[in-house]
């Protein structure tokens, strides 16, 4: 499976959506889903599934599905080749 | 002067006035001089403290960042941290440790020597207390660098329309909008005033109107169930227009002066659940809190009893933050007990949801969720007003009973309202409504009625202009006509 | 921005002129001219007989033309003693020699301290009388009272006597609605006045009027009107004594205190009041010939 697509399952998995939903919009708190628990339970599944590790600041940096990204590339996480 | 006053109406339209005059350079003296002007007019015997608190942030933040090592930052932004919080707890809560150690003593029978002290409460300080903290935390983290232009760090900490009660704003937020030159422009001056007017609206014609009929209910030795119900709703009412009323006016005033200030409201009384609720609460101090408070205290715990006990704990500070009594913190550990029941139960309560075919409705759905969750905030709220724990306990256990619930005993506790301040009571609350709902179906209001002709608009202004000048209470109660 | 300009002065202009009526309605109810008595004499002054002083009880409680005594009522609604005791002092100089005042003491004399409408005093007292003193209430109340919520709502109330609820008229349950409210009030204002200790002062302001009474050599009096019985259920003897008396007899005041609180000639007679605890004109008539003979027989008024 692509990073993206690890990346985009790990949303849909801890903030129990639909399959087909729109996941590229999401932010923190704006969605009803996404609340800081959920956000908690992220941050988790995404340092399971990349094998990185989120430190306090990068927490609040993650506050919406792009820079979640930017993120996890800045972490050496490969969203293009892989 | 507070908001709500002619002097600060003069106030701020010669400060908006003069900062379109001077040249961009020197802008900022005039905001930090009339930052403290404002400080002063309300408390001058601790404008001392905030010029004290100012200059400690400030030179705190940049010992941090000339640190070498993470562990030497750490270190420097937990004396400047501790500092900050020290004079907070001092002035803040001093006598509330003190009365409640006394109380210990006195019940276990041991001697209590320390006096009460006369402590009176600096104005403000919870809120730039807080706003220094997230200050040096961000250098700490490295996402805000210390600023060395002392007169912009200044302005940031004072800032006059925010400084007292919120929003809380972070540094890299408000300090780049200060030093970018703001162009005259008329929207943002229209804007501000609608936002202005409108502040006023809800604190003089909402709010203030119905703090002394909550407070014949809240201070009477026996009120009725139903009337602890009906008042318990409408404190709810005069708690939200009373707050987002500052809020609109802070906003409203630095859009005048070209600022960006941060929402603080969102229609919090139509959450639909608990979580909702904070997320359009005070919504300044919810992320504050999550950011420095609830993201720190979870890092590395992975289980969700771990995250749990966060989230209490974070409400519990929310408590304490507001208030020096242990109604607040029981209000707080109320919220931390709601949120982490709702988040345990939530795939329970959806199965019951689509076991009883709720959710083939959804409109009712919705309503149902924000009515339950209007309920339970109002019931905390009980405890957020009462005055003592005793006066909270009485008065919960007759919010609770089913009898205070009874339409008849309801409509009957109407009569704490005089008939002519509840016909006008509900006339504007209807405005309200009307408003809140042209917001929800079409995003801000004020873009709505701009789409209608000039006439309607200037109708509308009219009409709150004059209401609030007429009507408009300015928080010296209600005299009912008569002796 | 010439547009803003003009918008500005278009909602300004609008509201002038819809304030306008509004504030001449103020400026015209009962409400806001409540001193008007007071403010006619100060016109025209002239020697008088008797004073009374006192809160809304006393300002309906005397009427003392048919007895051909000479009278002006420094009494005004919810009135503290501290502002009678100012009131005194600047229209005192036209008692006749020999002359009385007639001090009031009601159920909320001891425990009243904030003056509620001191809007009522800008025009008949000195601006250096006026505490607190603030210079925007002071323009705003007398020339833009259409701002001032409080007296905009009692001139429209004072229009409007039966918008309200049944259990707010004040002879609802024969007077017993009223009472209960009325004293629910009052209790709470007394625990108040104790938790911020204005007992002791308003006692010790009681005593410094009857010191420059008799240095002034006016003769004083203190009085209680009376009440109707649904008054008296609330306001008994022990609430009385707590609220009231023991303060007074802690006094120990060398003046006459006639009390006709609980007096059998007005407790069972509704005709004689407005309300539960107000007089009307056809019981401040008979009150005042009251006090009048009793004045008279304690040998006052010597003069007449």
């Amino acid at each position: 499976m692509r990073n993206i697509e690890k990346y985009r399952n790990a949303f849909i998995h801890v903030l129990e959506l639909e399959e087909d939903e729109v996941v590229e919009n999401l932010e923190l708190a704006e969605s009803a889903e996404w609340d800081s628990i959920a956000h908690m339970a992220l941050i988790s599944e995404i340092e399971d599934v990349f094998d990185v590790s989120l430190d306090s600041e990068w927490m609040t940096e993650f506050n919406s599905y792009q820079s979640g990204i930017e993120l996890l590339e800045r972490l050496g996480v490969d969203f293009i080749n892989e | 002067m507070t908001f709500i006053s002619i002097e600060f109406l003069l106030f701020l339209a010669i400060t908006v006035l003069l900062n379109y005059i001077i040249p961009h350079r020197v802008r900022w003296i005039l905001l930090l001089v009339a930052s403290y002007v404002f400080y002063a007019s309300l408390s001058i015997q601790f404008i001392l403290l905030l010029l004290i608190s100012t200059a400690f942030t400030y030179f705190t933040g940049i010992f941090i960042e000339k640190q070498e090592t993470k562990k030497q930052k750490k270190k420097a932004m937990v004396v400047g941290i501790s500092v900050l919080l020290f004079f907070l707890g001092w002035f803040k809560y001093f006598n509330f440790v003190n009365e409640s150690l006394r109380s210990l003593a006195t019940f276990m029978g041991w001697n209590y020597a320390i006096p009460y002290q006369e402590i009176v409460l600096p104005l403000a300080i919870s809120f730039y207390t807080f706003q220094a903290v997230s200050y040096l935390v961000d250098i700490f983290y490295g996402k805000q660098k210390a600023e060395r232009h002392y007169g912009y760090f200044s302005v940031y900490f004072a800032f006059f329309p925010q400084l007292v009660a919120g929003p809380i704003e972070r540094a890299r937020k408000l300090i780049p909008q200060l030093k970018v030159e703001q162009r005259l422009s008329y929207e943002n001056l229209v804007y501000g005033m609608k936002r202005i007017a409108w502040g006023f609206f809800k604190k003089t014609l909402i709010a203030d109107r119905l703090a002394p009929i909550v407070a014949s209910v809240y201070d009477s030795p026996n009120p009725s169930g139903s009337e602890i119900v009906l008042a318990t709703i409408l404190f709810s009412i005069q708690l939200y227009a009373d707050f987002s009323a500052c809020s609109d006016i802070a906003i409203g005033s630095a859009r005048m002066l070209g600022i960006n200030l941060t929402e603080n409201f969102k229609q919090p009384h139509f959450a639909v659940s608990i979580s909702d609720f904070w997320s359009r609460w005070h919504i300044t101090l919810s992320t504050w809190l999550r950011d420095y408070i609830f993201f720190p205290l979870c890092k590395r715990k992975k289980k969700r009893s771990e995250i749990y006990f966060a989230i209490v704990i974070t409400f519990l500070v929310s408590g304490i933050w507001h208030g020096a009594a242990w109604t607040f913190v029981i209000w707080g550990l109320i919220h931390g007990f709601y949120r982490v029941f709702g988040d345990a139960t939530k795939s329970y309560r959806e199965s019951m949801a689509s076991f009883i075919r709720l959710d083939r409705s959804p409109v009712l759905h919705r309503w149902l969720k924000i009515a339950i969750t209007f309920l339970l905030v109002c019931f905390s709220r009980v405890f957020f007003r009462s005055d003592t724990v005793s006066q909270a306990f009485e008065h919960a256990k007759l919010f609770l009973s089913i009898s205070s619930w009874s339409p008849v005993g309801m409509i009957k506790a109407f009569e704490i309202f005089p008939l002519f301040d509840l016909l006008l009571f509900i006339f504007f609350f209807i405005i309200l409504q009307l408003f809140q709902y042209i917001e929800r179906n079409n995003g801000s209001a004020w873009e709505f009625l701009s789409k209608h002709s000039t006439f309607t608009r200037l109708a509308f202004y009219i009409f709150l202009i004059f209401s609030v000048l007429v009507l408009g209470v300015t928080g010296d109660g209600f005299v009912y006509g008569g002796f | 921005m010439v547009r803003l300009f003009i918008k500005l002065t278009i909602i300004i202009g609008v509201v002038i002129l819809l304030f306008m009526p509004i504030n001449q309605f103020v400026k015209d109810s009962y409400d806001y001219n409540i001193d008007h008595d007071i403010l006619a004499f100060k016109k025209e002054p002239h020697p008088v007989d008797i004073i009374n002083l006192g809160a809304s009880h006393s300002m309906y409680g005397y009427y003392f033309k048919p007895t051909g005594l000479s009278h002006l009522d420094l009494a005004l609604p919810s009135q503290t003693i501290q502002y009678d005791y100012k009131l005194l002092k600047e229209y005192g100089e036209h008692l006749k020699p020999g002359g009385v005042v007639l001090v009031s003491i009601s159920q909320m004399t001891f425990a009243n301290s904030e003056a509620k409408n001191i809007g009522n005093y800008y025009r008949i007292l000195d601006q250096s009388d006026i505490e607190p003193y603030n210079i925007i209430d002071y323009y705003t109340y007398l020339n833009l009272p259409g701002t001032n919520t409080a007296s905009l709502s009692s001139a429209i109330t004072g229009k409007l006597k039966d918008l309200r609820w049944d259990s707010h008229q004040p002879w609802s349950n024969n007077g017993k609605d009223y009472s209960e409210r009325k004293y629910e009030k009052i209790e709470h204002q007394y625990q108040e006045a104790i938790e911020n200790n204005n007992i002791e002062p308003n006692v010790k302001q009681l005593e410094e009027i009857v010191d420059y009474c008799s240095e002034k050599g006016y003769q004083v009096v203190l009085t209680m009107e009376p009440v109707h019985q649904s008054y008296l259920e609330y306001f008994d003897e022990n609430v009385m004594d707590r609220l009231v008396y023991q303060h007074l007899e802690a006094l120990n005041l060398d003046v006459p205190f006639l009390n006709y609180m609980s007096d059998q000639r007005f407790v069972n007679n509704k005709e004689y009041f407005i309300d539960p605890d107000h007089l009307n004109s056809e019981g401040r008539k008979k009150f005042s010939w009251i006090v009048y003979e009793e004045l008279k027989r304690m040998g006052y008024l010597y003069k007449n």
